[in-house]
């Protein structure tokens, strides 16, 4: 085993070098390139890279609308890991990643990754993407709060039952927090469980917190 | 040849009688025929032996028969077939007069019977015979005739009496054509003449029948009950709806028992004795019943059950919770055995603490009974307050054979640790014999297993007395070298102590106060001064307000303290001995428990027993599907239901709740794209 290891680690070592020289000029010009655009959003105070502000006005500068699902659309797409935050390493990476170069290339991917969300399956791993992205960081779950913003942002219009459930969790207040389980529930929810909760079933597996909402929503008689 | 002219005169013969008398002449000329054939056949033997047997050896022609088969087949052929309209309606005629009840000749019935099926011949071997006539030409007829024949009396007879009446005809009428088979039809009937009887008497008339039975019931009419439940026993399912009005009125039954003792005793806690014999008495009465209107049949009991199980859980008494009782049922025990002027006797005990696991069979929430039971058992010996060490030690064996080793393993150890502790007294009052300083402290303790026993250490700090301090670091010593690493935790909060006075100058004879430790705490104090305040009393015992203040509060309404001024809790308040005491008891209990105290008990108990069911819950479902690593959602809830029901009976909305749990500290997961499946995270 020790000697097979060995050469796989020279290999690696002799591959990088192998494709820098040949793209060399392109990709230090890149590089560069990249780099400057990064300092332009960074908040130099710290070492953070970009933060919220900066990336207010990088979202801004690529024609998004901050008030709709086009600021998680984009950290999804650049593969961000906190919310409101790019550190530079994701920079570089995202942008190799996309080759852009310019706003304008950027701006105009936009409409682009817009019109993947009709698919159900792009906005599903957007969905799921979410729940990792805006939690605190270091924690299981999601802020209460937090998730009753995202689920205006992402839903919108698209299903008649989030108003209600975003209702019931803000008067009611039945948790603090919104555990992966329940993010993820709720997206299967809303696609197998008619608007009128015809043929929901509390003994299946829901968890407790969609029998709650259903409970409620009896109740009330909404 | 002469054979034939003579059959053919007894059939001419025949056409001049009817009814009882044609059979008298059929039976006659039967018997004087079959007679006369016996010998001729005995006569003819030789011919029967070789040349009948070759000639059917050789198989040439089928009409060869012995001569006695060859005069039945000529009977048979020459007047039967001619006859058997008239005899058989004879021999129906004659049996309805016997069921119209008139008394007839059997013999004439049971003769004609015989030569019906003596002439069943069998084609292919002439020296077997099988009941093809009989069952063709009687026994067809018959049966319809008797169909019809109670299918009419039925009817009517239902329609003009009450079904107790209809059912003792029903019943008697069954009698008698199973008497009838036995008298002189063939056995062969029997089966298919009862079968249509049932049809016609019971299964035609099973619902008017099943809709007597509450109102039997009500009135508890036993042997009525008895009849039905064996002649509905007799057709398939028909014992089905009685089982069911069953349940349900036993299940009434109890629930009323159970309302009655609630209104009796108003909004006061009902009173564990009386709950408990409402509901023994309902389960003697009808299992009792079960027993000998229905034969301790089966289904019957499984009604039974089923039914108590509900009424023992679901009744007014309990209202929402089923946890209410098996706590009664605990207290019930308590009562029984403790100490008390009005305990049984010891075999009457017995009978009573298997009366108590009637009930406790059919308790849903058996965790609770378990808490219950043991904190009140670890009360009894702590206290010193069990009646008797026998009757614990067969209680808790009536347990272990009802629930498993399990269920009792911690009351087992407590009685355990009740007898180590006794030996550990004695050897330990040895070891002090040995020491020259005599202490005029006496002392004993109990050590008991942290694991084992329901108690929880003290929730206030206390300063030992000097004068008792030590015996305490003695003991202290002598268990360590004993058992060293044990750790021995005090709990002084069940601790008492007796306490002589000797300051009272009034009296000849001193006193002895029966205290709890933190008592003695404050009152030896009172050894070198007479009078402190609250502040000095709290910091000389150590003690918490919380403490302080009861123990406190009931030396003063004892008045062995006199609270001379401020109020009472205040720092400065100021307590004195009261040098006047009087009582008119020489031993005084000052060792008293607060009614409030109780009231919080019970609900901290209940409240530990959610914990705990939360916890068991969660661990049968790590276990479950650890062994099955993936399982859908519905399997998995019945299998912590199946599992756990021993316990107590797990509600599906906790059961979520726990698997949420388990989802979110990633025990288990979501099956990757089926959202009712959930597998193991190893």
């Amino acid at each position: 085993m020790p000697p097979k290891r060995k050469a796989s680690m020279t290999n690696n070592k002799t591959k990088k070098p192998k494709t820098i020289p040949k793209k060399k000029s392109t990709v230090a010009v890149a590089t560069h390139l990249y780099e400057e655009w990064f300092q332009g959003y960074a908040d130099n105070d710290t070492d953070l890279g970009i933060t919220p502000e900066g990336m207010q006005r990088f979202l801004t500068d690529m024609g998004a609308n901050l008030e709709s699902i086009d600021s998680i659309l984009v950290a999804w797409k650049l593969s961000l890991g906190r919310m409101g935050y790019i550190s530079k390493q994701e920079w570089m990476e995202a942008m190799e990643n996309w080759n852009v170069q310019s706003t304008d290339q950027f701006k105009s991917m936009l409409p682009i990754w817009q019109a993947e969300l009709a698919n159900d399956e792009v906005f599903r791993q957007l969905y799921l993407y979410t729940f990792a992205y805006a939690k605190t960081t270091g924690q299981k779950s999601m802020d209460v709060d937090i998730a009753l913003v995202l689920w205006d942002l992402l839903f919108e219009t698209r299903c008649a039952h989030i108003p209600k459930f975003v209702e019931f969790i803000r008067d009611v207040r039945p948790v603090k927090v919104i555990n992966k389980d329940q993010w993820s529930s709720l997206l299967d929810f809303i696609k197998t469980i008619p608007y009128n909760l015809e043929g929901y079933d509390s003994t299946l597996s829901w968890p407790v917190l969609f029998d709650d909402y259903a409970h409620w929503r009896k109740q009330k008689d909404l | 040849m002469y054979l034939e002219n003579h059959l053919r005169n007894i059939r001419q013969e025949s056409e001049k009688y009817m009814d009882e008398d044609l059979l008298q002449y059929y039976t006659k000329q039967w018997v004087r025929y079959t007679t006369a054939a016996r010998v001729i056949n005995n006569v003819f033997m030789y011919i029967n032996r070789y040349w009948v047997k070759r000639e059917i050896d050789e198989d040439k022609k089928n009409d060869i028969y012995d001569i006695f088969t060859l005069t039945l087949v000529n009977w048979k052929r020459h007047l039967f077939s001619y006859v058997h309209h008239n005899v058989i309606a004879a021999v129906l005629k004659l049996i309805e007069r016997q069921r119209n009840g008139e008394s007839i000749e059997t013999g004439l019935i049971k003769s004609v019977v015989e030569s019906f099926v003596a002439l069943g011949l069998d084609q292919n071997d002439a020296t077997k015979s099988n009941f093809a006539v009989y069952q063709e030409y009687f026994e067809g007829p018959f049966i319809a005739a008797t169909e019809v024949y109670y299918k009419t009396e039925s009817e009517k007879f239902i329609s003009e009496n009450s079904v107790p009446d209809y059912m003792k005809k029903a019943e008697t009428r069954l009698a008698e054509e199973e008497n009838r088979v036995e008298m002189y039809l063939h056995e062969s009937t029997a089966k298919t003449l009862i079968s249509v009887c049932e049809t016609v008497l019971v299964k035609n008339h099973a619902e008017v029948i099943s809709d007597g039975f509450q109102q039997l019931l009500n009135l508890d009419k036993q042997d009525d009950l008895h009849r039905m439940y064996c002649l509905l026993a007799r057709i398939p399912d028909g014992l089905d709806p009685m089982r069911v009005s069953f349940e349900s009125h036993v299940r009434k039954a109890g629930l009323g028992a159970v309302e009655r003792i609630g209104q009796q005793e108003k909004d006061a806690a009902v009173d564990p004795k009386t709950y408990v014999e409402a509901l023994l008495s309902v389960h003697k009465q009808y299992n009792d019943l079960v027993q000998s209107a229905f034969s301790g049949e089966a289904g019957f009991v499984a009604s039974l059950d089923k039914a108590c199980g509900e009424f023992v859980n679901r009744n007014k008494v309990c209202r929402t919770s089923t946890s209410k009782s098996p706590e009664l049922l605990a207290r019930f025990c308590d009562t029984l055995l403790k100490k008390s002027a009005k305990n049984p006797e010891e075999n009457e005990l017995e009978d009573v603490l298997n009366s108590v696991m009637t009930v406790f069979k059919y308790v849903e929430d058996k965790d609770v009974f378990q808490k219950f039971y043991s904190k009140m058992l670890a009360k009894r010996l702590v206290n010193g307050t069990s009646a008797s060490d026998d009757a614990e030690g067969s209680m808790i064996s009536k347990l272990k054979e009802a629930c498993g080793f399990e269920y009792t393993s911690k009351l087992q150890r407590m009685l355990t640790d009740m007898s180590l502790s006794k030996e550990m007294n004695d050897n330990f009052k040895e070891v002090l014999q040995h020491h020259e300083d005599t202490n005029h402290v006496d002392f004993s303790m109990l050590v008991l297993g942290a694991g084992s026993w329901p108690l929880s250490a003290p929730s206030t700090s206390f300063s030992i007395p000097d004068d008792v301090v030590k015996m305490y670091d003695r003991f202290q010593k002598f268990y360590q070298n004993k058992h060293s690493g044990r750790k021995l935790n005090w709990l002084f909060q069940l601790s008492k102590a007796e306490l002589k006075t000797h300051y009272l100058k009034g009296n000849k004879t001193s006193y002895t106060f029966q205290v709890s430790t933190y008592q003695m705490g404050i009152l030896l104090q009172y050894n070198n001064a007479t009078s402190y305040t609250l502040k000095e009393l709290q910091s000389r015992t150590d003690l918490a307000a919380e403490a302080l203040n009861p123990a406190l509060g009931i030396l003063i309404k004892a008045r062995v303290l006199l609270l001379v001024n401020g109020q009472a809790g205040d720092d400065n308040a100021r307590y004195d001995l009261n040098f006047d005491f009087k009582n008119k008891k020489i031993r005084i209990n000052l060792n008293l428990a607060m009614k409030t105290e109780q009231k919080v008990e019970t609900d901290e108990t209940h409240k530990t027993i959610e914990e705990d069911r939360k916890y068991l819950m969660q661990a049968a479902i790590v276990r479950i599907m650890k062994t099955r690593k993936v399982m859908k959602h519905i399997a998995l809830i019945e299998e912590v239901i199946t599992q756990l029901q021993s316990r107590f009976k797990p509600k599906v909305p906790d059961i979520k709740k726990c698997i949420d749990i388990l989802l979110e500290k990633e025990f288990i997961e979501r099956a990757e794209g089926q959202k009712d499946m959930y597998s193991y995270v190893a």
